[in-house]
């Protein structure tokens, strides 16, 4: 845009930087959800040292900040995929099938937390939580029933599970071998990223070096024998739920990136090798603006690193890719009724900043798991973005907004700011020992819950605008008999597999993971072998050791 | 004689790691001019009872996000029955169902507060329990 | 003897079925772990029942050795206390836990975070008790100097004090216990940071915790340099370096052997009862010192001479011989014969 009176420009420009007015007050009221401070006004001024082809580029072109597509979703929408999973493997197979006639696109399956921790069903630790968050997988039986009639090589399933996300994954791919398809057709992703467990999520098992060394095998893996599988969903969404602010999340998640990114590298791998599988997952809160700035500055960043630091040729290797979720954490109990309308502007942050696939929360997950009347409406959600509000008609939409890019601009300027301290603290892996991340998400979670307290940030129904009667909803609830039945299960099959079999391969798991071998083909073994999820992590626990939360 | 100050017990029983609520709530009360003895993730009932005991604190405040609340607060009850310390407050937060708090709170949990409470209002609420016991 | 009941201590709060005081007596001579809790948390409020029950329950044939951990947040103390209280308690030893972190002299509250790493001390041979310092000058508070006394009469036979080293605390904590360890951390780099620690005049043994981490060899060969030239101390015992990796327990046999050691030594110098001595003499200062507060300095009848002294000074008067003058008359008391 032009500006041919310069001085008249300068002087209206000058009116708006001096006035007083009440939001120079309280500042606190007019930053992000993230404290990050807003301007009254953005004007050219705030883009003027912007260059087009170096820092915007065209959609699908490097550095990708206005997307990874040259079409975007005029080519195809997003892919909406619902995080879905509870009680047994039948009951969560029942519901898959549901979400595909309903025209959801891809599966994505919770797991219940003993299998998120490596706990079989009948662990005494196990003890009140089977099934209850997701679906409890403890051997190859289960995996089987939870994708009875759902050809693999025809869906694309994202796993949500970290710690033993080798042997989740393994599990799949014995399961597409009994389905008779081969592991090169498999599409999907792993969580399988530990480091945002360390800081964040905190559902670790084996220390940070030891995981490490697990995912690179995977890595190694999945570029031979599962081409077509996302071997690390690198996420920011935990990271974000755990209280950071926007930039944190989009800083941490990058240099959790990074370091995989070094690891595979350290490993002796090619980066182009193993690179193009690497995808992310971050959130999408309230804060609209802040959010699509995130997303396009976290483009960016990736492509320029990629390129330049890590020398990638592939430019499959300088995407970013990414899976959003709308914020768990920004529900409110109260009024959850309103929570539709959050998700709702949550999602379209999320399409307006280009993200590959979505899943939008259910109005009643904070009250406990989803019904499926609130997981319709989350769907439809997004149906009625993609196919009422025209948003997706063209390509990034918001690029050359003063506000937009510029907010972009600050979101990479500050995340390179975090790169910095990490680099100085030693790298990521001295940065989460020596607790700087897990820190700076700490006090950023206390200070917006002291901003809530003081009123200086406002959450409707929460802090302002309460009603007295809350109305009654309708809520989903696990049978508690669940357990007793998968506890069950699991002690019968040990007793009537082939022990002798099962004794062999933990033996030879054992020893691969004491050398240098690849662990992965060692647990496919195990998994076929019938070994549940329990003894493999027990396995695994007796060579790597685990890894104790830290204090403060 | 020195003031009394309000002893705190706060701990993350159940598999699940999402401490942000119950660290948060551990600074508050920390800020609230309480000594907070904080436990960590994973803690078993009998671990939390032990605890208690030993810190002689005045209230156990028990974070649960992943449903094991129904197994483990009535657990925790029992075991301080069992060692005649059923006296000390038990509060609990996280996503907890309705009809689940209604039934924690006939069994002896003495507050539940669901997403959202501020910590002014916890304060406050261990501050009038302990002023009526101590009245 | 008046009977007292927890509601009537003011400290507070209603526990239990009232224990009276010869109740909670007889409970801690039984071995009743919560009657221990309770005379620490009367200590801990200043009620004059806990310091009357801890010396009625006071046995001189109960010796407990004391073994002190300090060093900066982070270097992993709660860690190798986990660690070493998990050795000794497989040995059927009985070990009580203090351990200290600063509460916030702006609000009072404290975060105590240390049993988060002491996992593995769940049995019921150990005992733990977190404390704040309570707005104590030095960082170790009177009440924790008590509560070892405490948990030595409850037949504790190892009692472990972990302090954050910072300042005066470094000094009284020598004072407190038979073993000093100063607990430090390899700083890739910076292989002399110990010394900025302002730890190293008080260590009976320096350990280096996380001892696989770069850095490690450097900084043990500074220290050990800096044992020889420095570190002797007057009774010619000289600090052995120790390398431990807490987490992993690695290193700990040989922790446990030098304090072992370092025991062997004090007893052989006779050092051992002398400590002991000067323990007592220093509580009856402290006893001292508290009555001279409470009941001489913030008694009525000696404001009026303090205020009366106050005024004198700004209007003039000779300020050394005023404090001179005042001293006699408080230590005359108020009604001077």
């Amino acid at each position: 845009m032009k500006i041919r009176d310069k001085k008249l420009f300068e002087e209206e420009k000058r009116k708006y930087d001096n006035k007083e007015t009440p939001s120079r007050k309280t500042p606190e009221k007019f930053s992000t959800v993230s404290s990050e401070p807003i301007k009254e006004l953005y004007t050219p001024k705030d883009i003027e040292h912007l260059e087009y082809m170096k820092d915007l580029g065209f959609p699908g072109e490097y550095p990708y900040t206005r997307g990874v597509q040259t079409d975007m979703y005029r080519g195809r929408t997003w892919t909406m995929r619902q995080f879905a999973g509870f009680g047994t493997a039948e009951e969560s197979n029942q519901r898959y099938k549901y979400l595909l006639q309903g025209g959801g696109t891809g599966l994505s399956v919770a797991f219940d937390m003993p299998t998120i921790m490596g706990y079989d069903s009948d662990h005494p630790r196990s003890l009140g939580e089977v099934g209850r968050c997701g679906v409890a997988i403890d051997s190859l039986e289960d995996m089987v029933v939870l994708f009875d009639g759902i050809p693999l090589d025809k869906v694309s399933t994202s796993m949500t599970i970290n710690g033993p996300a080798v042997i989740l994954w393994a599990l799949y791919i014995a399961v597409g071998e009994r389905q008779g398809i081969s592991s090169e057709k498999l599409r999907g992703t792993i969580q399988n990223d530990i480091l945002k467990e360390y800081h964040a999520q905190k559902s670790f098992i084996f220390p940070p070096v030891q995981s490490m060394r697990i995912i690179t095998d995977i890595m190694e893996f999945a570029a031979d024998h599962v081409p077509k599988w996302n071997t690390i969903s690198i996420s920011g969404y935990h990271i974000r739920e755990a209280g950071s602010t926007a930039v944190q999340e989009l800083a941490f998640t990058l240099a959790d990136g990074f370091a995989y990114v070094e690891a595979g590298i350290a490993a002796g791998m090619d980066v182009d090798k193993f690179a193009p599988r690497l995808s992310f997952f971050f959130n999408s809160h309230n804060d609209f603006f802040e959010e699509i700035a995130k997303y396009r500055a976290a483009r960016r960043i990736w492509a320029r690193r990629m390129k330049e630091k890590y020398g990638a040729k592939n430019p499959r290797s300088w995407l970013l890719r990414f899976h959003t979720q709308t914020a768990g954490c920004s529900l409110t109990a109260q009024q959850p009724e309103n929570n539709i309308i959050r998700t709702a502007y949550q999602a379209l942050a999320a399409v307006l900043g280009g993200t590959q696939s979505l899943h939008t929360n259910s109005m009643d997950e904070v009250l406990a798991l989803p019904t499926e009347k609130a997981v319709t409406i989350a769907l439809r959600t997004q149906q009625i973005i993609a196919n009422e509000t025209g948003v997706a008609n063209t390509i990034d939409p918001l690029a050359g907004s003063y506000f937009v890019e510029s907010l972009t601009d600050t979101m990479e300027r500050r995340a390179e700011e975090y790169f910095r301290k990490i680099d100085d603290s030693g790298g990521m892996l001295a940065a989460i020992d020596n607790g700087f991340i897990r820190r700076e998400i700490e006090s950023s979670a206390y200070r917006y819950q002291r901003q809530l307290e003081k009123k200086e940030k406002i959450v409707v129904g929460v802090n302002e605008y309460r009603t007295n009667d809350e109305p009654d909803l309708e809520i989903l609830k696990v049978d508690s008999e669940l357990e007793r039945k998968q506890a069950a299960r699991v002690k019968k099959l040990r007793e009537e597999r082939d022990n002798g079999a099962v004794r062999k391969a933990l033996k030879e798991l054992n020893d691969a993971a004491r050398g240098n071998d690849n662990i992965v083909p060692r647990v496919l073994n195990a998994v076929k072998a019938l070994c549940t999820e329990g003894e493999i992590i027990g396995e695994l626990k007796k060579v790597f050791g685990e890894y104790r939360e830290p204090a403060i | 004689m020195a003031e009394k100050i309000i002893r705190v017990l706060l701990a993350k029983p159940g598999l699940d790691g999402h401490d942000r609520g119950v660290r948060v709530i551990a600074k508050g009360l920390r800020d609230a001019g309480m000594e907070v003895i904080y436990l960590g993730l994973h803690q078993t009932p009998e671990d939390i009872v032990e605890a208690a005991i030993q810190e002689d604190v005045d209230v156990i405040g028990l974070s649960s996000l992943a449903g094991a609340h129904m197994t483990i607060f009535p657990k925790v009850i029992e075991l301080l029955k069992e060692k005649n310390a059923e006296d000390i407050l038990i509060v609990g937060g996280g996503i907890i169902p309705e009809d689940d708090l209604k039934s924690l709170e006939d069994q002896g949990v003495d507050k539940l507060f669901l997403p959202g409470t501020t910590i002014t209002e916890i304060a406050e609420f261990i501050r009038s329990k302990m002023d009526s016991r101590a009245a | 003897m008046e009977e007292w009941t927890f509601s009537q201590t003011g400290g507070g709060v209603l526990k239990g079925k009232a224990m009276n005081r010869q109740d909670l007596a007889d409970r801690f001579r039984a071995g009743d772990r919560r009657a221990v809790a309770r005379i620490i948390s009367l200590i801990e409020q200043g009620d004059p029942l806990g310091t009357s029950l801890l010396a009625e329950l006071y046995d001189p044939s109960k010796r407990a050795i004391r073994i002190g951990l300090t060093g900066a947040p982070g270097v992993g103390k709660s860690t190798l206390v986990n660690s070493f209280a998990s050795i000794l308690e497989k040995q059927k030893k009985k070990i009580g836990v203090v351990a200290i972190d600063p509460s916030s002299p702006f609000t009072k509250g404290a975060f105590l975070g240390d049993r988060v790493r002491m996992q593995d001390i769940k049995g019921t041979n150990v005992f733990v008790r977190s404390m704040a310092t309570r707005g104590s000058t030095g960082g170790l508070s009177w009440p924790a100097w008590l509560t070892t006394a405490v948990l030595e009469a409850f037949g504790f036979d190892t009692i472990v004090i972990e302090t954050v080293g910072v300042g005066q605390v470094d000094v009284e904590i020598r004072e407190l216990v038979d073993t000093t360890c100063v607990v430090l951390q390899p700083e890739a780099g910076d292989s002399m940071q110990f010394l900025k620690a302002g730890l190293m005049e008080i260590a009976d043994i320096y350990v280096v915790n996380k001892a696989d981490k770069p850095g490690t060899n450097a900084m043990v060969a500074d220290l050990k340099d800096f044992v020889k030239l420095i570190t002797v101390r007057e009774n010619g015992w000289r600090p052995p370096v120790v390398l431990t990796i807490a987490n992993t327990g690695k290193g700990l046999d040989e922790l446990i052997r030098a304090i072992d050691s370092h025991k062997g030594f004090l007893e052989q110098t006779k050092e051992l009862d002398e400590k002991r001595k000067a323990r007592i003499k220093r509580q009856l200062k402290q006893h001292f010192y508290e009555k001279m507060e409470n009941e001489i300095w913030r008694a009525e009848w000696s404001d009026t001479l303090v205020q009366a002294a106050v005024n004198r000074i700004i209007s003039g008067g000779d300020a050394l011989k005023e404090a001179e003058e005042l001293a006699a008359s408080l230590i005359a008391g108020p009604n001077p014969v």
